[in-house]
């Protein structure tokens, strides 16, 4: 054959190639398949439990629905009622959206890239276990009447717990730290695995737009998350022991909470969107049969997305009482960012367009199209709500009720549906009926405009939102008649979509529906449990189209990696940018620490808000030593010679520093932990603003003296070349050097004793976290000082014991690493805020 | 290729990135300059003089990119042979074109309304 290009590998392969890697990537057997980590299990199983929240929320929105079909209805009280809506907007918003995308991003990245697994398959089984027990646990609280009802924004002062006295609001504290752990995870996962594990030659050019999508995601996750992650560390604060962050009697201010919670609101609707976006734009090329029309264009308006995303957010506060011209900001941003999703709408409306043969009608195909439908007129009622007078007059209305659902479902139930029957055939020996697919669209499409369309005009009648019931004189009864029936329509098309699913659904790893969509991109190969036999060799975006022998060429085993040569589980990583391979990275297998870590931590913060202290603590310490079991066998031999991925490349089998995967894991942590920081100055200087009268001289007592921070600071500098001279003291390899634990951990010590210091000083000041906003915001600082040292000291005694281990040297060093970089970042923070704390209040006006 | 000639990640991002940074920062700088100037000088017409004056500091490097984008693509390590500079360069074009576009956007309400008055 002439097409018989130079292969990375030749043929015949060697005998019991293809065994071993069957033998490295085997799914453990029966009831010990929940230690499974491999992205397809662990895919299906956090997808599967995600749509387990649409259905349950989505009940609760049926029960919402029936409870305002007629006016003076009392099918349920008042209270259950503002349980049932909280509940409903949490567990959609937390429970279902982001992870359910997160869940695709497991299971379908691997596949686009061609990677055996993404990099840290552990991280991403825990990540899954943290959410359904934290996610499951939350959710029963609504049986128990123990639900919270403050909304799903929370805003205090309601939900201080003098206006919200026992644990409910304790419970949505605690239900959302599971999942911004989890998110947090999913995302240094992600974000890693694109970067990094592409096949060779899929330079970022040629990334499919999903991965895009994804990666523009767990940014946005980063930045986002922490703001949320701190309202709700200082809510919970505030609630438990008093410190005044939200009570304006005491300098604090409640619009602070909305400030932070909505710079994570906002974006959240298009962490939301976006991936459902990237989806969208594998789904209608593949469809349509045509490339898609304006590759560089959709990316610009990913990335755009994402950053205007961040300008959006005192939309949601344009009643607070604002500076106009903050408003005129936000108004105009909120409708710059229409542009963007327009130019995505066109983009694909001119691939469906462009294809030579006529677009296909499947399902997929319909819940697409329905998608842009609904999608836009959500987008045009944006646009409206955008504008400051029009937002006075509805907001808090049903009118905003109806514009969210429109963006919420159009924008992402939609395309969720789409894509589980676009790529259900990749994980399923049956695809899904086509024939039933058509009755689930409409009746979707149908009752979900029916449902949600009159609440467009009940809100500008003045319907408010979260109303457990209403007068009948007010012309309002028939548009809640229609939208109840509506509700149940919609509800029917998804219990016909459930059915299918139990009756068609076969997951398997190895028996997917070849290609049926004829599709270009990666994840359409055959594969199994070790994902594809070989790892391709890309030269374009759509490689299946342009390679028509490339299917059969990876499983001949003729491109990258054809085999497990260190006997375990591989893949390849490879450059950012231009994806040159770079070395096979060594991951684990099934384990039992992630599921046990994930419950341990559920049990820790479950029993702590219901106040068992010692079952908790028992719970934490469960936690730990699974952390520690988890991570002893993550950092491998070095000692292992390099291996032949095929075209005479070979790769080291481990990697420390700048290069390994783990080096980049701990900087986006870095970045998750600096985001918090940014959102903590923030909250100080705002509070300042507010209050100023709070802060020293007039309001607190004086600050230690200026000799004492700097005192500190020197200790913390000393801390960071102490650990710059234990890198230089790191032992060769098979040798010891007996002063590195020991300056490694005279280094901790130095950061202890510091930040004892800190707290000390200002509590020999006379200042009591409980006495004003300006308090709470020093000892805050500590607080957070606190967790990252207390992250460092682990780290270093994790590092002391390898080195004892003689798991530690010059070349087998990444623990070490991973400590170094945190304790610099620690250092740069503790400076940092020493600076704010100590010098800001002595020079401000 | 040669290990010096390979492009890294941050600049490359950087790059693709480079518009929506400033009108990242233009935001931020906004923001905080006129509602500190209201609150603590509540002076209007120091507030949207501030406001145009940061608008036009920023709206200026994001054309100056736009009217050289390749010699700033170099810049960033994007060199001229890199198989995929044309896609490079045009997503960090329409970038700086929409953040361009989103700098003037928000500046222009500096011109329409009062600056310190509250909106509700
Ligand atoms: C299954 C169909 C759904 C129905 C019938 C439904 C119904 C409703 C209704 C009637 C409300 C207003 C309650 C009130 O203000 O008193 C509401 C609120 C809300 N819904 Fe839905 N919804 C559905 C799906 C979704 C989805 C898919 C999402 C998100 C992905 C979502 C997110 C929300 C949120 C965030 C709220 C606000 C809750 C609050 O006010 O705190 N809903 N829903
Ligand atoms: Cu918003």
């Amino acid at each position: 054959m002439a097409v018989d290009r130079e292969l990375p590998n030749s043929l015949p392969r060697p005998e019991g190639e293809l065994e071993a890697l069957e033998r490295a990537w085997a799914l453990p057997k029966g009831f010990r398949l929940i230690t499974a980590v491999n992205n397809q299990a662990i895919g299906i199983i956090y997808i599967g439990v995600a749509l387990l929240f649409f259905i349950l929320a989505g009940i609760l929105g049926l029960i919402i629905r029936t409870q305002l079909a007629v006016p003076g209805n009392n099918l349920v009280g008042q209270d259950f009622y503002n349980q049932l809506f909280t509940m409903h907007g949490t567990t959609m918003m937390f429970l279902f959206a982001v992870p359910v995308v997160e869940a695709l991003g497991v299971l379908l990245l691997p596949q686009m890239l061609a990677a055996r697994d993404l990099p840290f398959p552990r991280l991403s089984a825990f990540a899954m276990w943290a959410y359904v027990v934290g996610g499951l646990v939350f959710f029963s609280t609504i049986l128990y009447d123990l639900a919270p009802k403050g909304g799903w924004f929370m805003y205090p002062p309601l939900t201080l717990s003098e206006f919200s006295p026992g644990n409910n609001a304790d419970f949505w504290l605690l239900g959302i730290g599971f999942i911004e752990i989890s998110a947090i995870a999913g995302a240094i996962e992600i974000i890693v695995g694109t970067l990094r594990t592409r096949p060779p030659g899929m330079t970022l050019a040629r990334m499919p737009i999903f991965a895009w999508a994804m990666l523009i995601f767990a940014a946005m996750i980063m930045i986002a998350f922490p703001a949320v992650i701190l309202a709700t560390m200082m809510l919970e604060i505030e609630r438990a022991f008093g410190w005044p962050f939200f009570s304006a009697g005491k300098g604090g201010d409640p619009l602070l909470w909305q400030h932070l919670f909505w710079f994570f609101g906002h974006p959240e609707v298009y962490i939301i969107f976006l991936p459902a976006a990237g989806l969208v734009s594998m789904i209608v090329p593949a469809m349509a049969q045509h490339r898609l029309v304006g590759y560089r264009l959709i990316v610009v308006a990913l990335i755009a997305t994402g950053f205007f995303s961040f300008g959006l957010w005192v939309h949601h506060m344009f009643t607070t009482g604002i500076p106009s011209l903050s408003l005129g900001f936000f108004s105009a941003a909120s409708m710059a960012v229409a542009i963007p999703s327009g130019i995505q709408v066109f983009s694909w409306i001119a691939t469906i367009a462009a294809g030579r043969k006529p677009f296909r009608i499947t399902s997929a195909s319909l819940f697409v199209l329905g998608f842009l439908f609904i999608f836009t007129v959500g987008g045009l009622t944006g646009v409206m709500v955008a504008l400051v007078p029009v937002d006075f007059q509805v907001h808090d209305t049903y009118f905003v009720v109806a514009h969210f659902h429109y963006v919420l479902i159009g924008g992402m139930v939609f395309p969720l549906f789409a894509t589980l029957y676009y790529w259900i055939p990749m994980i399923s020996r049956n695809m899904l009926s086509e024939r039933l697919g058509r009755w689930v669209f409409w009746l979707m499409f149908i009752g979900f405009n029916l449902a949600f369309f009159p609440m467009h005009i009940a809100g500008l009648l003045g319907m408010p939102r979260r109303v457990w019931t209403y007068p009948g004189d007010l012309g309002w009864n028939s548009y809640n008649m229609a939208s109840t029936v509506g509700a149940y329509i919609l509800a029917a098309g998804v219990a016909l979509f459930v059915i299918d699913l139990f009756r068609r659904f076969r997951p398997t790893m190895s028996g997917g529906v070849e290609n049926p969509w004829s599709a270009g991109t990666l994840e359409w190969l055959p594969s199994d449990a070790y994902a594809t036999r070989s790892i391709p060799f890309v030269t374009s975006r759509e490689p299946l189209w342009d390679q028509p022998s490339l299917a059969r060429e990876v499983n001949e085993g003729r491109h990258f990696l054809p085999g497990a040569p260190t006997g375990g589980r591989e893949t390849i990583v490879t450059s950012a940018v231009d994806a040159l391979p770079q070395y096979v990275i060594r991951m684990p297998g099934p384990g039992w620490s992630p599921l046990i870590a994930s419950l341990g931590m559920a049990g820790f913060f479950l029993l702590l808000t219901v106040k068992l202290v010692v079952p908790a603590l028992i719970s934490g310490v469960v936690f730990i030593v699974a952390v520690l079991v988890w991570a002893w066998s993550l950092d491998h031999d070095a000692n292992v010679p390099a291996v032949d991925i095929g075209a005479g490349i070979r790769l080291p089998v481990y990697m420390a520093g700048p290069v390994s995967h783990s080096w980049w894991a701990m900087t986006v942590l870095i970045l998750v932990a600096s985001s918090l920081y940014l959102a903590y100055v923030f909250s100080y200087f705002y509070l300042w603003v507010v209050s100023p009268d709070v802060w020293p001289p007039e309001g607190s007592p004086a600050l230690p003296h200026i000799f004492w921070p700097g005192i500190i600071g020197l200790l913390i500098l000393g801390g960071t070349v102490l650990l710059l001279f234990a890198r230089r003291i790191l032992p060769a390899p098979g040798s010891t050097s007996r002063a590195f634990p020991f300056v490694v951990a005279l280094a901790m010590a130095c950061f202890l004793v510091a930040l004892t210091g800190e707290i000390w000083g200002h509590w020999a000041s006379g200042l009591r976290p409980a006495d004003n906003a300006y308090a709470t915001m020093v000892y805050m600082a500590c607080f957070l000082n606190l967790q990252v040292i207390t992250g460092c000291v682990f780290l270093a005694g994790f590092t002391i014991a390898r080195y004892f281990t003689g798991k530690l040297d010059k070349e087998r060093r990444v623990n070490f690493e991973s400590t170094a970089l945190l304790t610099y970042y620690a250092a740069a923070q503790f400076l940092l805020g020493l600076v704010i704390i100590h010098v800001f209040p002595r020079v401000a006006i | 290729m040669l290990e010096e000639q390979r492009p890294s990640l941050a600049p490359t991002f950087g790059y693709l990135m480079l518009g929506s940074l400033f009108w990242a920062v233009h935001l931020l700088v906004v923001y905080a300059a006129h509602t500190l100037i209201c609150a603590l000088a509540s002076s209007p017409t120091a507030s949207s003089l501030t406001v145009v004056a940061l608008t036009a500091i920023l709206a200026l490097p994001v054309a100056f990119v736009l009217l050289n984008q390749r010699r700033t693509g170099r810049w960033f390590g994007i060199s001229d042979e890199l198989p995929d500079r044309k896609t490079y360069d045009a997503i960090s074009r329409f970038i700086g074109l929409l953040s361009l576009a989103g700098i003037l956007w928000a500046g222009v309400a500096a011109a329409i309304v009062s600056s310190c008055a509250t909106g509700r």
